[in-house]
This record gives C-alpha cells, sequence and structure tokens, in this order.
C-alpha cells in the first residue's frame, strides 16, 4: 500500500487524538484522503504493529550526504520542513562528504556510528554488499505493502544483482559520460543531431568542426584520470572487466583495442586537445566559450553551465560501438546505518526523502537524473536546464551500470588512467589495454 | 631535604659525621627526585611521540598484514600485499615519477635557496621585505597554490602562455603528458625555495666574520670563499636541507592531486598518489596502500642513512 | 715576489687617514710613517681605534678621509689580496673544517702555487713553529697556545710584505702569554717583516715593539720607542697609560722654580712660571730621612706587596696622594709616618691642557 497515504492517515489520526483536530475535521481529513484507502490503510496497519497509528515519531537523524551541487544542504533542509509538518518532533543533522574521500569518510563513519543516514554511489554497493555495516532493508523493500512504491523506482534489477541484500532506495542516476554538443557548430559542419549514429559520422563532424587555434572538435578525457569515458567504449565493444560469473578478465579483446584506437586517433588528428589542455573545472567554460564544440562530460557540467548559452547545445549519447550503443551510468542510494537504534524511523526518512516530489526537487536541483518514474509528474524539470529532461530517454535507452565486483572502482580509476597514457602517445592502444587487463587480474586477484 | 646539623649523628668513627649507608640513601633520594622530575617534563612529548607517530605506524604495518577496508570485513593475508606489489601495473611509473620529481625538485630547490640566501645575507636595508615575499610561497597551503599554478598555466588565459604569447610562440599545454610532471616539480620549487633561502640565511648570518676576512687577505675570491668557507661551515646544515627536502620531495601529493589529479594518464602519479588511491579511491585496499606507505618510509629511512654515510664529514661548522 | 722586493722607501705610510661611521668620528687624521722591518705596536684602550686602523691597512674596511701606502704603493683601492699584508685575528680565525696543514697552505692554494711547494713552505712554517705533530690536526684538536702558532703560520708562510696582528695574545693564559710575547719577538727577529701589532696591554707594546703609537678616541697622541714614551711621555694621558702603577700627577702652579700646590717642592729653574701639571714616576719618589732638604712629610695608607717590588700609597699633610714604588723587602708599615722626596731632574711637566712642557735637564 501506499505509504504516503498511510502516513497521511496516521498524522490525521494523531492530530485528532491529540484533539488538535476536531472529530469533525478528522472525517472530512479521512473522506479526502478517500475512504477506500482508508480502509485499505487500516487493513495494512494491522499487518505492521510498528506503524499503528497512534505512533509518533521521534528522534534525530543524521546524514552524510554527497555535494552534488552548492545548495546539497539546503536541498535536504528544505525536504526535512516537509517531513516536520507530518512529524514535528524529529530533528536533522546533514553533513557533507568530500567526493575525493567519499569512500573512506562513509566507512569510518558508518563502522563508528557517527550517522544514520548515507548517500552512497552504486561503484561501492558491490563491497557494501559483503559487509554488515549497512542496514538489511530487503524485508522492508519487499514487503507487499511497499510493492507498488518499489514498482516506482529505477533499476532495482541492477541493485539486486549485487546480492541477496537489498541495502538501499536509489535516489539517482548519473550519466557519466554524456556529449555537450554545440548544435550551432554541428549545423555548421553540415550535420544534424543523426552525427552519433556512427563514429564515422561522429569523427568526420568532430573534424569539420575543429579550427586550428580557435576550436576543437571534441574535448575528452578531462577528468585526469577519468571516469566512465573509456568503460563505456570498452562495453559499446562487448567487452567489461569481468566476465558475467567474474572469473576471468573480459578486457583485451580486437574490438576493445578498436574501439580504444579510434579514441587515441581523435587525439593523433589533433581533433581533441592534448589532455591536460582543460580540466574537470575548466573544461564547461571552454564549452561555453565554443573552444571545444563538444564536451565529453558528466552531467554535473549542466550545473556549472550559464543557463542561457549563446548557442543552440544538446546531451546526446556516445555513438554506438562495434556491439552496442551504451551509455555509462550509476545510482546513487540512501542506505541506513545497521547501528542506528530506531530503524523504523530511518525507513520512514528514505522513504519520504526519495519519494516523487523529494526526489523530483532534489534531482532537479542537483543537475542529475531522479531515480523514480514519477518524478516528472511531480515537477522535475522545472529547475534543471531543459536539456537534461530532453536528453532522458536517449540515456535511459541504453543505459548500463557497473560490474558486480567489489575492486570495480578501483580498477576503474587505475584504467582509465592508462588508457590516457595511450591518448598522450606514451603507450601504444593495445599496450594499455592489455596493462588494463592486468590491472583486473592483479586488483581483482584472478 | 636538607642536611640539618641539629639531628645529625655524632661522628661513629673515623671522620665522616654520617655513615655510609646514609650517604648512600641521601643520595639515591636525591637522584631519583631528578629522574622523576626529568620524566614529568619528557611525558607529555614521549605521550605525543606515541600516539602521533608509534601508533600511526604499527596502526599502518597491522593494516598492510590485511585484506578490506573500514566499511566491509577485513582478513589477515600474511604478506601478500607485499609481495604482489611489484605486480601492480603502474608501479614502476609512479616510482619513477616520484623520483624524477625529487630530481628536479630537490636541487633546484637548494642551489636556488643558496643563492637567494647568499643574496639575501648580503642586503642591509629593507631585508625584511625581501625575505617576506621570498617566503611568501610557503605560507600558501599546497592546494591554494596548486590552485593558483591551474590558473597561471591555463592553456587559454594563464600567465604563462600569456607571456610566451607574448614572445610570438605557440601556447603550451602546461599540464599536458609532457610537462606536467616538471611543471609540479616547479611549483614545488616554488612553494619550498622561500623556506629553505630562510633557513640558509639564519645559517650564513651565524658564520664567523673573522673567517671570511681572513679568507679575504688569504686572497680568496668570492667564489672560492663560498667553494671553501661557505660551504663547508654550512655542511651539516645543507646536509640536513638535502635529507628534509629528499623526504619532502618523495612525498609529493596535494598539488599533484588538485594540479593534474595524476595525470594526464599517469603522467603525475606519484608513489604517496598510488597510496592515495587505494586508500581514498576505493573502498577495500587500505592494506595495499599500508603496504606502499610502509615501503616508502623504509625507503625513505634507507636513502637518508645512505645520504648520511655519503655526507658524513670528518668536520664541519654547525 | 711582489715589487716590492726593490722599493726601499718607509714600509707604510699613512696620510691623514680618518674613518666616520655617520657623524661618529672613530680614527681623526692619523699620520705615521713605519720602516721597513719596524715592528710598531697600535696600543691604546678599547675604542680608541687601533683595531680599525689595522683593518683600513688590511684592506677590510674602506677609509673615509686619506691615503694608506704600502711599499710606495697606493694602497685605499687595492682589494686586501692585492696588499701583500697577512692578518693575525684575535680569535685566530682558524678555519674550524680544514686541517693545520689546510689551514697554514690556504693562502699559498687561493694564489695558485703548486701543491709541492704549498707542502714544503707549510712544512717549513711549521717546523719554525714547533707544529710538525700537529699538521693534520683540526683547529679544535689544539691548544690555544697551538693555534696561535697556527694562526701565526697562516701569516708567515705567504711571506708578507707586512704582518697585521689584532691583539693576538689576548685569549691566551698569563703564562703563555708571556712565553708567545717572546716567540713573537724572536720570530720577527728571524723573519725580519715589517709587523703592526694591536694591544691594549701595555707591557706587550713596551717589550716587543720598536715604537709604539700610542691612540686615544681615535687620535695618536704619541709616537715613539718605548722607552721615549715611558720616560717623555707627550701628555697626561700617556703618562697613566703606560707604567704601572701609573705617574703620579699633581696639580698647581710654578713660582719661582717651586711648585705650590698641595705641597711645595723645588722644580728646575728653567720651567715657566704659571698652572701646571707635576708628574713623577713611583719608582722615583725617594723615602728619605725627615728632615732632609726637600723632604716631605706623609702618612703610609696601603703596602702593597707585590714580590721584588712593594707599592706605597703616600698622603701627604697637604693631602696629596702619591704612590712610591719601593724594594720588595722595605719594613714599611701601614700608619707609618715617614718622609718623601721627589727629586727636581726626574720631574715632567704638562701645561694646563696636559700636554709636555719641553725642559731642559739640569746640568
Amino acid at each position: 500500500m501506499n505509504q504516503r497515504i498511510h502516513r497521511q492517515i496516521s498524522a490525521l489520526s494523531e492530530a485528532h487524538h491529540e484533539a488538535r483536530l476536531s472529530r469533525r475535521g478528522f472525517v472530512m481529513g479521512l473522506l479526502q484522503l478517500g475512504l477506500s484507502t482508508a480502509a485499505v490503510a487500516s487493513i495494512a496497519a494491522g499487518f505492521r504493529p510498528a506503524y499503528a497509528a497512534a505512533k509518533s515519531l521521534k528522534g534525530h537523524v543524521r546524514f552524510l550526504v554527497g555535494p552534488w551541487s552548492e545548495g546539497e544542504v539546503a536541498h535536504h533542509k528544505h525536504i526535512a520542513e516537509a517531513f516536520n509538518v507530518l512529524h514535528p518532533d524529529v530533528t536533522f543533522d546533514f553533513r557533507l562528504y568530500q567526493w575525493g574521500t567519499a569512500a573512506q569518510e562513509i566507512g569510518a563513519s558508518v563502522a563508528g556510528g557517527g550517522h544514520d543516514i548515507y548517500m552512497t554511489t552504486e561503484s561501492s554497493y558491490p563491497d557494501y554488499q559483503a559487509g554488515t555495516r549497512f542496514a538489511d532493508l530487503t524485508a522492508r523493500i519487499n514487503d507487499p505493502a511497499f510493492a507498488a512504491e518499489k514498482a516506482k523506482y529505477l533499476y532495482w534489477e541492477r541493485t539486486e544483482s549485487y546480492g541477496p541484500k537489498l541495502l538501499g532506495l536509489p535516489i539517482s542516476w548519473h550519466v557519466e559520460d554524456a556529449l555537450f554538443v554545440n548544435m550551432d557548430k554541428v549545423k555548421e559542419a553540415g550535420h544534424d543531431a543523426s552525427f552519433i549514429d556512427s563514429w564515422d559520422g561522429f569523427v568526420d563532424c568532430i573534424a569539420k568542426m575543429t579550427k586550428e587555434g580557435e576550436t576543437y572538435g571534441l574535448g575528452i578525457g578531462i577528468q585526469l584520470g577519468g571516469y566512465g569515458e573509456w568503460y563505456q567504449r570498452l562495453r559499446s565493444a562487448g567487452g567489461s572487466y569481468l566476465t558475467p560469473d567474474l572469473k576471468k578478465p573480459n578486457v583485451n579483446l580486437p574490438d576493445v583495442v578498436k574501439v580504444t584506437e579510434q579514441m587515441a586517433d581523435l587525439f593523433k588528428r589533433g581533433i581533441a586537445p592534448p589532455l591536460g589542455t582543460y580540466g574537470y573545472d575548466a573544461a564547461p567554460a571552454a564549452f561555453a566559450a565554443g573552444k571545444l564544440a563538444i564536451l565529453s562530460s558528466d552531467l554535473a557540467g549542466t550545473t556549472v553551465l550559464p543557463k542561457k548559452m549563446p548557442f543552440d547545445w544538446k546531451l546526446l549519447p556516445y555513438p554506438p560501438g562495434p556491439v552496442s550503443q551504451v551509455n555509462f551510468n550509476d545510482v546513487t542510494y540512501y542506505m541506513v546505518n545497521a547501528k542506528s537504534p530506531d530503524q523504523d524511523l530511518m525507513w520512514e526518512v528514505i522513504s519520504f526523502w526519495t519519494n516523487g516530489a523529494n526526489d523530483a526537487y532534489w534531482a532537479d536541483n542537483s543537475g542529475t537524473y531522479p531515480a523514480r518514474i514519477d518524478a516528472p509528474q511531480n515537477g522535475y524539470g522545472t529547475n534543471a536546464v531543459p536539456q537534461l529532461a530532453e536528453a532522458l530517454p536517449l540515456f535511459e535507452k541504453h543505459a548500463v551500470g557497473l560490474e558486480n565486483f567489489p575492486q570495480w572502482a578501483t580498477v576503474e580509476g587505475l584504467a582509465e588512467a592508462e588508457i590516457q597514457n595511450c591518448y598522450t602517445g606514451k603507450s601504444t592502444p593495445a599496450e594499455a589495454v592489455a596493462n588494463v587487463e592486468k590491472i583486473v587480474i592483479h586488483e581483482v586477484g584472478l | 631535604m636538607g642536611l640539618d646539623a641539629r639531628v645529625m649523628p655524632a661522628a661513629p668513627s673515623g671522620r665522616l659525621r654520617l655513615a655510609p649507608e646514609e650517604h648512600r640513601r641521601l643520595s639515591r633520594n636525591r637522584r631519583l627526585k631528578r629522574e622523576v622530575l626529568g620524566w614529568a617534563f619528557l611525558a607529555p612529548m614521549f605521550l605525543c611521540f606515541v600516539i602521533f607517530l608509534v601508533l600511526p605506524v604499527l596502526g599502518t604495518v597491522w593494516w598492510s598484514l590485511r585484506s578490506g577496508g573500514l566499511a566491509g570485513d577485513t582478513k589477515f593475508v600474511g604478506l601478500k600485499n607485499f609481495i604482489d606489489l611489484p605486480d601492480i601495473v603502474g608501479a614502476s611509473a609512479a616510482v619513477t615519477n616520484t623520483l624524477v620529481f625529487a630530481l628536479i625538485s630537490v636541487p633546484l630547490i637548494l642551489v636556488g635557496a643558496l643563492a637567494i640566501a647568499l643574496l639575501l645575507a648580503r642586503i642591509e636595508r629593507g631585508g625584511s621585505i625581501y625575505r617576506f615575499l621570498i617566503y611568501f610561497p610557503v605560507l600558501v597551503p599546497g592546494v591554494v597554490a596548486a590552485l593558483i599554478w591551474l590558473f597561471m598555466t591555463n592553456v587559454d588565459f594563464g600567465l604563462f602562455n600569456g607571456v610566451v604569447r607574448g614572445l610570438g610562440g605557440k601556447p603550451v599545454v602546461w599540464l599536458g603528458a609532457d610537462h606536467a610532471l616538471t611543471v609540479l616539480a616547479i611549483l614545488d620549487v616554488w612553494r619550498n625555495v622561500g623556506y629553505w633561502a630562510l633557513f640558509f640565511v639564519a645559517a650564513i648570518i651565524g658564520l664567523p666574520k673573522e673567517l671570511y676576512q681572513a679568507a679575504e687577505l688569504d686572497g680568496a675570491s668570492a667564489f672560492a670563499r663560498l667553494r671553501y668557507l661557505t660551504l663547508p661551515l654550512m655542511r651539516r646544515i645543507i646536509f640536513f636541507a638535502v635529507v628534509v627536502a629528499t623526504i619532502w620531495g618523495l612525498q609529493v601529493f596535494d598539488t599533484a592531486l588538485v594540479l593534474t589529479s595524476g595525470g594526464p594518464g599517469t603522467a603525475t602519479t606519484t608513489v604517496i598518489y598510488r597510496v592515495w588511491l587505494y586508500m581514498f579511491g576505493a573502498t577495500n585496499k587500505i592494506g595495499v596502500a599500508s603496504a606502499i606507505s610502509l615501503v616508502l618510509i623504509v625507503t625513505i629511512l634507507l636513502l637518508t642513512l645512505v645520504q648520511m654515510r655519503l655526507l658524513r664529514g670528518r668536520r664541519g661548522g654547525d | 715576489m711582489t715589487p716590492t722586493d726593490t722599493y726601499s722607501g718607509p714600509a707604510i705610510e699613512l696620510i691623514e687617514v680618518a674613518k666616520h661611521y655617520g657623524k661618529v668620528t672613530v680614527l681623526d687624521r692619523v699620520d705615521l710613517t713605519v720602516a721597513p722591518g719596524e715592528f710598531i705596536a697600535l696600543l691604546g684602550p678599547s675604542g680608541c681605534g687601533k683595531s680599525t686602523l689595522l683593518k683600513l691597512i688590511a684592506g677590510l674596511d674602506e677609509l673615509s678621509h686619506g691615503e694608506i701606502h704600502i711599499a710606495g704603493r697606493l694602497a685605499n683601492y687595492l682589494k686586501p689580496a692585492e696588499r701583500d699584508v697577512a692578518m693575525v685575528f684575535q680569535n685566530y680565525a682558524l678555519y674550524p673544517h680544514m686541517t693545520v696543514r689546510e689551514n697554514m697552505g690556504f693562502p699559498l692554494k687561493m694564489s695558485g702555487i703548486a701543491r709541492d711547494i704549498v707542502t714544503a713552505k707549510v712544512d717549513e712554517a711549521a717546523s719554525l713553529l714547533q707544529l710538525d705533530a700537529q699538521l693534520d690536526r683540526f683547529p679544535d684538536e689544539l691548544s690555544g697556545g697551538q693555534r696561535q702558532r697556527v694562526a701565526l703560520g697562516r701569516a708567515i708562510v705567504r711571506e708578507p710584505y707586512v704582518f697585521l696582528m689584532d691583539e693576538p695574545l689576548s685569549n691566551l693564559d698569563a703564562l703563555l702569554r708571556v712565553e708567545m710575547r717572546a716567540e713573537l719577538v724572536r720570530l720577527h727577529k728571524r723573519v725580519g717583516r715589517t709587523t703592526i701589532y694591536v694591544t691594549h696591554d701595555q707591557v706587550e707594546a713596551m717589550t716587543m715593539a720598536n715604537r709604539i703609537v700610542l691612540m686615544k678616541g681615535g687620535v695618536v697622541q704619541q709616537v715613539g720607542t718605548p722607552a721615549e714614551i715611558y720616560a717623555t711621555p707627550a701628555n697626561t694621558f700617556v703618562a697613566t697609560f703606560v707604567g704601572s702603577p701609573p705617574m703620579n700627577l699633581f696639580k698647581g702652579r710654578i713660582e719661582q722654580a717651586r711648585f705650590r700646590g698641595a705641597f711645595d717642592t723645588a722644580v728646575p729653574a728653567r720651567v715657566m712660571p704659571g698652572d701646571v701639571t707635576l708628574g713623577i714616576r713611583p719608582e722615583h719618589v725617594e723615602i728619605v730621612e725627615a728632615g732632609e732638604k726637600e723632604a716631605l712629610a706623609a702618612t703610609i695608607d696601603l703596602v702593597e706587596r707585590v714580590g721584588p717590588d712593594a707599592y706605597l700609597r703616600l698622603t701627604t699633610q697637604g693631602r696629596a696622594t702619591v704612590t712610591a714604588r719601593v724594594d720588595g723587602a722595605s719594613r714599611a708599615k701601614e700608619g707609618e709616618r715617614v718622609a718623601l722626596r721627589l727629586p727636581p731632574a726626574r720631574l715632567c711637566f704638562f701645561d694646563a691642557a696636559g700636554n709636555r712642557m719641553i725642559v731642559d735637564k739640569e746640568g
């Protein structure tokens, strides 16, 4: 059953019991909610004595969250205010971790009981699956009463593929390898948005948009050390770090070498700026200034671009590879510390934080995609740049996530850096790919 | 406690007024008091030493023998983390980058600092202003320094390329694979040269003036005075600087993180950067990070010992 | 070795040499001519400018006015090394990181002399200074006297035209100082080089120097042989600075060949009448029988016995204090009443400004 309705009924009955609401007001409220749902609610309440209608939520909740945007804490406070309308006796505290040290900050905090609710990324999920620090939410998520709600979250298949336990509720999914495309320059080059339908068309367009000393066709590798950019090419070539049974590396394939060569060629031809020309922070500015016709970046780039750009631009996916067209994205979750004393309260909080309206609000203000299918009906897209919402179906279509082994994040970091060595001419694409396979073998311990 | 003449027993035999055992007891008391006081003064320092140095090193040793991370479960794996180190892809690149970095930055820092110090020591008026200006970069935190340099090395509007363009050259990708490590080393020189310069100034000012007058009379040119007097007299201080600057150089990290994130590719990935990658870029590699750290600590210790051997002089000014 | 080999004029000429630091005058127009081979002592209390003068000669400091000529060459604009002078510093200024051999050989090495010649010269100097056994030691392994000799050795090996020495013995203990004094004199005789020796110790100056330049407040007070300085001090400052205990001085007037002041005594007839300061060395004060001609009654206040001599502090009836040097065996006792006589031939006279008045001796 719908938890929100359940909560609203609880709130009404609470108010009635505390004589804040007259009997008449209580009945009218119930009527407004709909008698039928009220009836279902009272039956559902019988299943879960912990949710006795009269029980009031009380307590203090400590969040450790990632800095998605400048307003991260403000966004949470906004949601907390809404929560306090229903449960005034719950207080909140929000702390930010840094992206660079996220894994260790979260690890240390959860081990020491420092916070109750954590914003975590998918790349660590397989590792958390193996541990016992985070609360197992499987029973709550798979509770028949939650089934209707569960159906509104994206990517359960992926989350369930990491192991038997469900540890979190998804908040967002984030495309790591989006192309920010200056459509004016694409048109000048005699192409349209279909230039990304094939690698050859893609390269032709990039080459034509490149004007020496003025504009580079494609800015890639702006995250020195990289994240997800080459991984997406690897998957498009039918490769992956490990085979699906996680027993062997699956990197050093002819098609993978081929797509890597294609990427390296962009540098050789001088249509991509040498690595080191634009860093992660400088690249969006270079795109906005027309120095990069296309910028390859994660969606967070949308939050730093000016709202009004002097040219028409779109978010597009990478062209298809030899095997398939893919976009790499990763999911963000709320997880609960197993040490937190009031697990019911935490569940209430994270399901409230990820309901359609709140998820829409948070994702819209953070330049990323909500993990709820009902977010668009709840106001998603009113604050973010329109390009985001416009591209959502495209990215959703070919989305792939990471693989299910705890060393994935380590491998990804080392592999992207190793691949960049062939972009700078320090190694050949074949050597770089072979090295990535060695990294996989060593880090996974095959 | 003092000896009170009134309670002193009469001399039992011989001419001493106190029995030998009494003398022993009193002197033992006195020694004990001194010892207790000594330890009391030493205790806070000793405690800090244990808490901030001994325990972390022991912790590193403990972690280096385990797999897993803070959030997951760990298990004892013996020396596996150490045995696997040479197999790490890019290990040799990280070691090479670290050594190249130190080989560029340390000599430049020390020679530069010495040259600046020799000039500063001669300035009589306005010296403190020059000293402040030269010391200023030292006061800038590494991350801020890296950000300043990020602007200066910007390809389109940075100061460096502004100069290059002014001289009619083509813009240089300063943080590209070919130059990034050198830029990082020069940044390190920029940050540290002032520190060592002031360090050397203090030493130079402290050198006996008569020696220089004597040398001048003995016909030693300015260069000969530097070669035969200043350098040998500052031998120990220079040696100290070489050791410490090398240790710092081998630990370069914060600027590499902000300026280049270890890239492009692995062009500026240093040993400590790899430690950081394993420590913070992954959830379950603390053991490997600890193992690398220990190897680095031992390497630095050995290097210091070798340097001590090489530079140990029979004699020299302090 | 240098053009000085054929030169036969004065070794050093100082003409109106002055040094000011801002408004402070450290040296005021010093004129001095030093003959070749002379041993000159610059003597004076601390702050008199003697060390400054030495540094100016060495070229370690720039002079504000005047000319310095060394071996007939104008030295003002020569670097220290070009002046052909060697200096021995008060604290020796030995290079602590060099052995005795390296220290002594350093100036030769700097002038680019072949290594075997350096070795030979250092060995020669070392044997002259009895340092043969210490050649491979470092300065901090040597005694004070040995260090002193190394400093001398470093100066000697250069065979300089002039030796400059800045209170070289002041860091030694009393016994060693006496020993080294003799050694320096012996060395000077042997090497025969012009030497300028700065000291505040009158005994050193008196015993070692051919001539003494006595300075005070940057001004030369008197230049003369030790005997001249002692016997005929140019002014009251010289009179009291040289000699121990210092010369007795009494203020008064000369009238009819008699000194009238705290006491009355006969003076040589040729002394001009007027205000004077009368001086007499303690050893010239005679203790005589009472009633003898020109005897002055006095009381012994203090007897200081210093072995061979005894110094008596006497007070005359006119409340003048007189110091007399008598034989150490004297039985003089404090409180004893005695008579003393000031022999007219031994008297010195200084005018109102304190300058010596020329008086022809009697007979």
